[in-house]
């Protein structure tokens, strides 16, 4: 027999994993569309079009990491007395994934202001040069950190 | 010159969640590797959790746009570090007492929510007594944490306006 209680409390936890996943996948997706739109720009895009999506995806990528954030302690939390030891390996692979974050989070701060200064002004030269690293590099701390999650889940 | 769609807001959206997400992530990697984080996290409700940290994100949001307001943040002169680091301390400090409000409000509604009306009423004076005592320390606690994020902020603005500067060139 199942209460109500549990049954909320079940689907408040699949709830807040799901959206965990999802705003993982904006983060992720984002980046990689944008970095790719920067290697290949489309025809006649003087880093114009490049620029618009990314100006578009920082609004998103900061929704997504307070969302991972918040929904990160949610999972921590449903563990409650049962979250594995610090000393465990999976507590040292969950303490290099917060290391990862919070190095994610310092590096975008710069490259979100970057975006935002870029995207005021006219186009400069080096434009695609530096959207092709920020987004490139985001993409690939971001897979590092997907890894993690995958091992931390199923580990 | 064609511009870029509406961005006004962008830096404050910036700004105000990487300090909100930053700051829980500092969190637990100070309290994960001391232990005791589960059993912190058991006694706080899932939701309850979850409307602390949205009405931190709010509050953050809400002090930054204000701290920023007729800033140049690209702006060489001293002046105006001077004024964001001013500013931090004092919007960080108002952050403290209004997150301490919402954690208030919060608890409250949690506990109108999951327990007997006359335990509320019986930890309401606990609940004033923290609120009265715990004012000075959000106000201390808000004012470290924004001027160390004012710092971290200046940092970045300053590696932003370098790129884009090198932008520039050439």
């Amino acid at each position: 027999m199942v209460h109500v209680g549990e049954l909320d409390h079940h689907a408040l936890t699949f709830v807040i994993r799901w959206l965990h996943v999802v705003a993982m996948a904006v983060a992720v997706g984002g980046a990689l569309l944008v970095a790719a739109l920067a290697f290949a720009p489309r025809a006649g895009d003087d880093g114009r079009g490049v620029l618009e999506t990314a100006a578009r995806y920082e609004w998103t990528f900061w929704v997504a990491a307070g969302v991972i954030v918040m929904t990160g302690v949610g999972n921590l939390g449903a563990f409650g007395r049962a979250l594995p030891p610090p000393t465990s390996t999976w507590g040292a692979t969950l303490d290099l994934k917060l290391v990862a974050v919070a190095a994610l989070l310092a590096a975008s701060l710069p490259r979100s202001l970057v975006v935002a200064e870029l995207a005021r002004g006219q186009i400069q030269t080096r434009v695609m040069v530096v959207l092709r690293a920020a987004y490139g590099g985001t993409a690939t701390v971001l897979a590092a950190i997907l890894g993690l999650a995958v091992f931390l889940a199923h580990g | 010159m064609n511009r870029a769609p509406n961005n006004s807001g962008l830096v404050e959206w910036v700004l105000g969640s990487f300090h909100t997400s930053a700051l829980a992530t500092a969190l637990l990697l100070l309290l994960y590797p001391r232990g005791g984080l589960g059993d912190l996290l058991q006694g706080l409700s899932t939701a309850t959790g979850l409307a602390l940290f949205l009405a931190l994100w709010l509050t953050t949001l809400y002090s930054t746009r204000r701290a920023l307001r007729g800033l140049d943040w690209l702006s060489d002169d001293p002046s105006a570090m001077g004024l964001f680091f001013g500013r931090a301390l004092r919007w960080g400090a108002l952050n403290g007492v209004l997150f301490l409000l919402a954690l208030g409000i919060v608890l409250l509604a949690s506990a109108l929510l999951t327990t007997p009306l006359s335990s509320v009423f019986a930890g309401l004076g606990f609940v004033v007594f923290v609120g009265v005592f715990g004012l000075p320390v959000a106000l201390v606690i808000g004012a470290v944490v924004g001027v160390t994020f004012g710092a971290l902020d200046i940092a970045a603005l300053r590696v932003a306006r370098r790129v884009v500067r090198w932008c520039a060139e050439a």
